[in-house]
């Protein structure tokens, strides 16, 4: 009876567009699937939707009542100066609203360049660097300052480390322990995120060597810091390089199972460490394709985990975070943005995402004013809490366009994952520069079709006007590397030199053992810490035994 | 004798991070028929010793983490002192509009907002390469 | 250029001025005029630099091999002069030059020298401007000039002509291409490399190399080989450049070769095979360049060479025609006469 009624429909359907039917041709969304005009019960035969949420492969949605639990994690990027002003800024975002699950605080710092580099301030390369695009962060008291007073057990610290990942979560429990706290209260990330160098014409380590350091960072974590999210699989960098979202999705995928293949191999059981991976992906504008990639990325996800040998539900739960896309925000007519970025929010929570991370409409001027940081946040809290949004689990399940494009995605993407498994996986997709050609390219085609117009951009390619843009950005005040340096001097005359000492000495003997394959990093990074060792003289000490160079 | 290949160097400073923008216009350059000195990282120091040795028309510097006007100021001042006084200059990257007048008076020729095609970029090298003089 | 302009350009480059040998290197780029005279004086000054070509398919990892070979001879205290050849596009005449950026750290070294050239078009790959960069380095005073050139067809020729040692480096994966270029591998290379030697397949593809006819074990020719041998047998070694193991053994066996070369008589005649070569290259691109020149401004020239774009005459008669001239010429016997399509006459 419905299908008579449903054939019915279609037929009367295609005669009232018989006039212009052929001017309507199906258009590629960014992962080049055709796109038609119109989806139909018959556009989802045959696909399994027999699924619920918080039940494997949790399609749609990780747990049984989506947001109605409790809502996303807001949790917003920040971070300049030293670690008295990014303190400031913890508390005023904390008293503009922004809270995790269960209103628990969630910070998610961004350190600057010369400390992700693992240069301390009173380097010379560090010079007109210091605290300009993030805080700068080397010395245990650095640390204390960033903890200090905030609840442990109800607190979330993110650390956007660069790949001094290991001496930052050293550095934050050697904080946590000089306030009489047990390592085992931490709470929140590091990002542990060597992989990344796939796409990255930065200098890192060796790839044998980035893993093997990821792998000590989630052993360490496993034994000793159990409520801390190791692991982020930073998909967010592939798509910021040029990777359209089933590359995103597929790449994605396979970072994550190597990282699951590198801990098996340390030895580690998959259900003691896959629970506390995480991913970050990015939201670019073509708001259903989002929808889809994020749910087959659950789906997929789940597949992936449960063939490595997962059996805990939580151990199969892809956990995003997501950071909408700097990338597709302009510099022409900034306000413009704030549309931008309001979508892209909508897509990530139709996605059922687990935080959001919400750019400022002046992302590419500086990083952001007060006011646009705010607005930013408060764009997500609108969505929250005016729109109805959260109050339903996977809205969009059923959606003819959105389950058939959920199907697609997923094919698309195992084709892409399967091809690189078969070739050895992500890490040598990143040691034979295979996975940056890959996303150069795209990055080259969208730049070409923005350029011929074929992908609308407003402002760039559209409604282009001759206006100068007025917009004073948030300026960093170059006097604070002066602030820095001296509190480092001063930290480093308090010091016990001997100790320090040894205890490089010690990291130094704890690095070649992990190259042979033997005892850990971790413990003995923390104990350095604790010693008054700085990140950059951790970074310093590493880079030698790992090898920084750039690879292919 | 035929119409010489226009010789650019396209640096990043030294730390920085994000070199989708610079290399896509590595590219872009190469496509419109220029030589491009594709550098990746390095200081002030670095980059005025590459554009000595590799005696470019052209340097570009992309900025992606601040700095561009310190930077503009020792780049200009290195490449004086050291008798490169023919060379156009143009930066792009996260640099705000409002600076642009400040980098100009400081001597950068151009400066690009992000997003741009490289046409624009070739183009504006095509028509003022060999007219500049950095004062 | 003035006289007095061009000497005081020339004591420059002879002095090792960065800028000074950087805009002769453009002029020689750019077949400027005004390059000839400079490159006629600074011609004396030449024949002391050891010129190493390092070539390989792409992905052998040459860049980081060139970078680890700078860091071994300035151990030594040599000065270094980098020439790093890429292609140039066919179809939009373009070029990144990206092998610059393996070498940063030796930005602030002044006794290295770094030059990124594109191939421009040159027939054969290795451009003109390659041989007249690399007499610039050695007569400016460098003691080593290091060429990275893609070895992709022609180059490898190119590059046998102009440098003392070639050194090949071969990466495990690139079946395919060995096999292709087997023929040519038996003449390219006086030091063959086995670079990324920690992949699979390294120490396979470096026994399969080493049972090759004239070539041996690397290890052989450093704890046995006396300077003073007959023949160079071609030692095949292992590096992995990135972390620049295996590159002192190579230095010094790139260095060995060199005293080979000397002792016997092996660097003359490269030398004299480089100079016949390059003496050829430049008559054969000045002619043409000149023929064209004169047809261009010669209105009777234009006219014949209108015949040979009408059909009406053919190619190889008038090529022979145009020698023909040439040796009458240099026989006295010809006074204002243009050459004609005798034949045609004749007929």
């Amino acid at each position: 009876m419905i299908n008579e009624n449903f054939q019915k429909a279609k037929a009367a359907w295609e005669k009232g567009r018989q006039r212009y039917a052929d001017k309507i041709k199906p258009k590629k969304n960014l992962s080049g699937i055709d796109i038609k005009s119109v989806y139909t019960p018959e556009d989802i035969e045959g696909l399994d939707l027999a699924t619920m949420p918080g039940v494997y492969p949790y399609t749609r949605a990780l747990y049984p009542d989506g947001y109605a639990l409790t809502p996303w994690m807001q949790q917003m990027v920040f971070g300049y100066g030293t670690c008295e002003e990014t303190r400031v800024k913890m508390e005023n975002l904390v008293a503009q609203g922004m809270e995790g699950y269960f209103g628990h605080k969630v910070f998610n710092i961004v350190y600057d360049i010369p400390s992700m580099y693992g240069i301390d301030a009173d380097h010379p390369e560090a010079e007109g660097n210091v605290g300009q695009c993030g805080v700068h962060l080397s010395t245990v008291e650095d640390y204390d300052e960033i903890i200090r007073d905030w609840d442990m057990e109800t607190t979330n610290f993110s650390l956007i480390t660069g790949d001094n990942c290991l001496p930052g979560l050293a550095l934050i429990a050697a904080a946590a322990k000089r306030r009489g706290k047990k390592i085992d209260v931490l709470h929140g990330n590091s990002m542990n995120w060597y992989p990344r160098i796939a796409v990255q014409d930065i200098p890192s380590w060796e790839p044998k060597y980035g893993y093997a350091m990821m792998a000590d960072l989630i052993k360490f974590c496993t034994n000793s810091v159990p409520a801390w999210n190791t692991t982020n699989i930073f998909m967010y960098g592939l798509s910021e390089c040029g990777a359209t979202p089933v590359q995103e999705l597929a790449y994605g995928l396979a970072w994550g199972k190597s990282v699951i293949d590198a801990g098996k191999a340390a030895g580690l059981e998959p259900d003691s460490f896959v629970g506390r991976l995480g991913f970050q992906i990015g939201i670019q504008m073509n708001l259903f394709e989002e929808v889809a990639k994020l749910r087959a990325h659950r789906k997929m996800w789940a597949k992936v985990t449960r063939d490595a040998g997962c059996s805990k539900s939580q151990c199969m739960h892809a956990r995003v975070h997501i950071h909408t896309s700097g990338n597709v925000l302009t510099a022409q007519q900034p306000l413009n943005n704030t549309a931008r970025i309001t979508l892209q929010i909508l897509a990530a929570v139709l996605g059922g995402v687990q935080s959001i991370h919400s750019c400022s409409y002046d992302e590419t001027i500086g990083i952001p004013t007060e006011l646009s940081h705010r607005t930013a946040l408060r764009s997500q809290q609108i969505i929250m809490w005016e729109s109805g949004l959260k109050e339903v689990a996977d809205p969009l399940a059923g959606s003819y366009y959105v389950e058939w494009l959920t199907d697609q995605m997923e094919k698309e993407g195992w084709k892409i994952f399967n091809e690189l498994e078969a070739r050895g996986g992500y890490m040598k997709g990143l040691e034979d520069g295979s996975i940056k050609r890959d996303i150069d390219n795209s990055a080259y085609e969208t730049k070409i079709k923005i350029k011929t117009g074929k992908q609308p951009v407003v402002g760039l390619n559209r409604y282009v006007m001759d206006e100068k843009e007025e917009h004073q950005p948030f300026r960093v005040d170059y006097a604070i590397e002066k602030k820095a340096i001296e509190r480092l001097r001063a930290f480093r005359a308090k010091r016990n030199g001997k100790d320090v000492e040894s205890a490089l000495e010690n990291v130094k003997n704890a690095c070649q053992k992990l190259k042979d394959g033997e005892g850990q990093l971790m413990p003995v990074l923390v104990d350095a810490a604790e010693k008054g060792v700085t990140n950059g003289e951790m970074m310093e000490v590493m880079k030698r035994a790992f090898n920084w160079v750039v690879t292919e | 004798m035929a119409d010489q290949p226009i010789k650019v160097l396209l640096a990043k400073k030294k730390i920085d991070v994000h070199g989708r923008g610079s290399k896509l216009i590595a590219r872009e350059l190469r496509d419109a028929g220029m030589e491009v000195v594709y550098f990746r990282f390095g200081t002030v120091d670095d980059i005025i010793n590459a554009a000595i040795q590799e005696n470019v028309d052209v340097i570009g510097v992309s900025i992606m983490t601040s700095g561009h006007l310190p930077i503009a100021e020792k780049l200009i001042a290195g490449l004086k002192k050291n008798g490169m006084n023919e060379v156009l200059l143009i930066m792009g990257g996260v640099i705000p509009e409002v600076d642009f007048k400040a980098l100009q008076e400081i001597g950068i020729h151009k400066v690009f907002l992000p997003g741009l095609p490289g046409e624009t970029v070739a183009e504006y090298i095509k028509e003022n390469v060999g007219k500049a003089r950095l004062n | 250029m003035e006289r007095t302009s061009l000497m005081d350009f020339v004591e420059e480059i002879l002095a090792g001025k960065v800028f000074a040998i950087s805009k002769m290197i453009s002029l020689v780029e750019r077949r400027d005029p005004k390059a000839f005279n400079a490159m006629k004086q600074l011609y004396g000054k030449c024949g002391r630099a050891h010129i190493i070509g390092v070539t390989g398919p792409p992905g052998a990892g040459k860049s980081c091999l060139v970078a680890a070979l700078v860091r071994q001879f300035r151990k030594k205290g040599l000065s270094v002069g980098v020439l790093a050849v890429d292609p140039s596009s066919p179809f939009t005449g373009g070029a990144v030059l990206g092998d610059r950026a393996r070498m940063e750290e030796f930005s602030s070294d002044p006794e290295v020298f770094i030059r990124s050239l594109a191939t421009r078009g040159s027939v054969g790959g290795l451009s003109e401007a390659v041989n007249g960069a690399v007499d610039i380095f050695d007569a400016a005073g460098k003691d080593i000039i290091l060429i990275e050139t893609v070895g992709v067809g022609q180059n490898e020729i190119d590059i046998v002509n102009l440098a003392h040692t070639v050194v090949l480096a071969l990466v495990p994966g690139y079946g395919d291409w060995l096999q292709a270029m087997k023929a040519g591998i038996m003449e390219v290379g006086d030091i063959l490399v086995v670079n990324k030697a920690d992949q699979p397949g390294a120490g396979s593809l470096l026994n399969e190399l080493c049972l090759m006819p004239g070539k041996t074990m690397a290890r052989d020719i450093l704890d046995n080989a006396d300077v003073r041998m007959e023949t160079w047998r071609v030692p095949v070694g292992l590096t992995t450049a990135i972390k620049g193991e295996g590159t002192a053994d190579l230095a010094s066996i790139i260095s060995m070769h060199f005293q080979f070369l000397k002792i016997g008589n092996g660097l003359s005649e490269k030398n004299r095979e480089r100079r016949i070569n390059q003496f050829l290259d430049l008559l054969s691109k000045r002619m043409r360049e000149e023929f064209v020149r004169h047809y261009q401004t010669d209105p009777a020239l234009r006219g014949w060479i209108e015949k040979i774009k009408n059909l009406k005459l053919d190619p190889y008669q008038a090529s022979e025609q145009v020698i023909d001239f040439i040796v009458e010429a240099r026989e006295g016997k010809i006074r204002n006469k243009r050459p004609t399509n005798k034949k045609e006459n004749n007929q």
